[in-house]
């Protein structure tokens, strides 16, 4: 690449005007008032042809090489499988499914299902019978909770029962002591 | 992308142990006899209308109960139910 010499230093008051005049976006006054200067002044009129020489070169679009544009084919190809890939998500959950996959779970899962309704007759009321009473959501919430409301009589006692518990050990052991060789009466 | 699967499968797990934790309750209730089904739905009843502070009491009971080991739990149900056996009788 030609290396280019710098820029002539114009005067300062003229620099703007004389970028504005090479690209002709001044007005006529101005115009006049800037080509009325550059007759007396070298300086301007050597930044004036510097300005000539050096702004065409910077306008010129820069020839990127073959490599470049097929690395940026690649990341743009990429870039839009990737957003295709973002909107339809969920399809990759089912990626690892092979074709054939699919009927045969379907069969299977038809075979559970009769399997199911043979051997679990005995249970068979839960489809074919409606609930005869309403249960509150709160007991069947979980085990649980059913659990609880089935045990809560005996929850109330706990202490009681516990306490009666702890005489009758003690009893138990202190009979134990009193039945041994030498144990205390 | 990674966290929105993880989420997905998070919640779906989720799901799945709420419905089995619900159908074991379901089957448990099936599972009763009609006495006991009387008892849950009379204390179910009762607990609506205890003040908050039984309720409090119940629940810490609830929790020593599952804490205490299993053959003092035995005992304890064993002894209750042959006090009641006997009040039944009275």
């Amino acid at each position: 690449m030609k290396k280019s010499a710098p820029l002539e230093t114009a005067c300062r008051q003229y620099e703007e005007d004389l970028v504005l005049h090479y690209y002709g976006e001044n007005s006529d006054a101005e115009r006049r008032r800037v080509e009325e200067h550059l007759a007396t002044c070298d300086c301007c009129r050597r930044f004036l042809e510097d300005l000539h020489g050096l702004l065409p070169q910077m306008a010129d679009a820069k020839e990127m090489p073959q490599t470049f544009w097929d690395s940026y084919y690649r990341e743009t190809v990429a870039k839009l499988a990737e957003q295709e890939e973002r909107k339809y998500w969920w399809r990759s959950l089912f990626k690892p499914m092979r074709t054939w996959m699919v009927p045969a779970f379907g069969t299977a899962a038809v075979a559970v299902l009769i399997v199911g309704l043979v051997f679990g007759k005995g249970n068979l009321r839960l489809f074919v019978e409606p609930r005869p009473e309403r249960i509150p959501q709160e007991i069947l919430a979980d085990e649980k909770q059913l659990e609880f409301f089935e045990s809560m009589d005996m929850l109330e006692a706990l202490g009681k029962l516990e306490n009666q518990d702890d005489q009758t050990e003690a009893l138990n052991s202190d009979s134990k002591h009193a039945a041994l060789p030498g144990g205390v009466a | 992308m990674k966290t929105r699967k993880i989420l997905f499968i998070a919640l779906g797990l989720f799901l799945l142990l709420g419905a089995q934790n619900a159908v074991a309750a379901d089957d448990g209730w099936r599972h009763l006899t009609p006495t006991e089904k009387e008892r849950v739905l009379r204390n179910y009843r009762r607990w609506q209308n205890l003040p908050k502070q039984d309720k409090e009491h119940l629940r810490e009971e609830w929790q020593r109960w599952q804490r205490l080991p299993e053959d003092r739990r035995e005992r304890l149900k064993q002894r209750y139910n042959e006090q009641r056996r006997g009040r039944g009788r009275d």
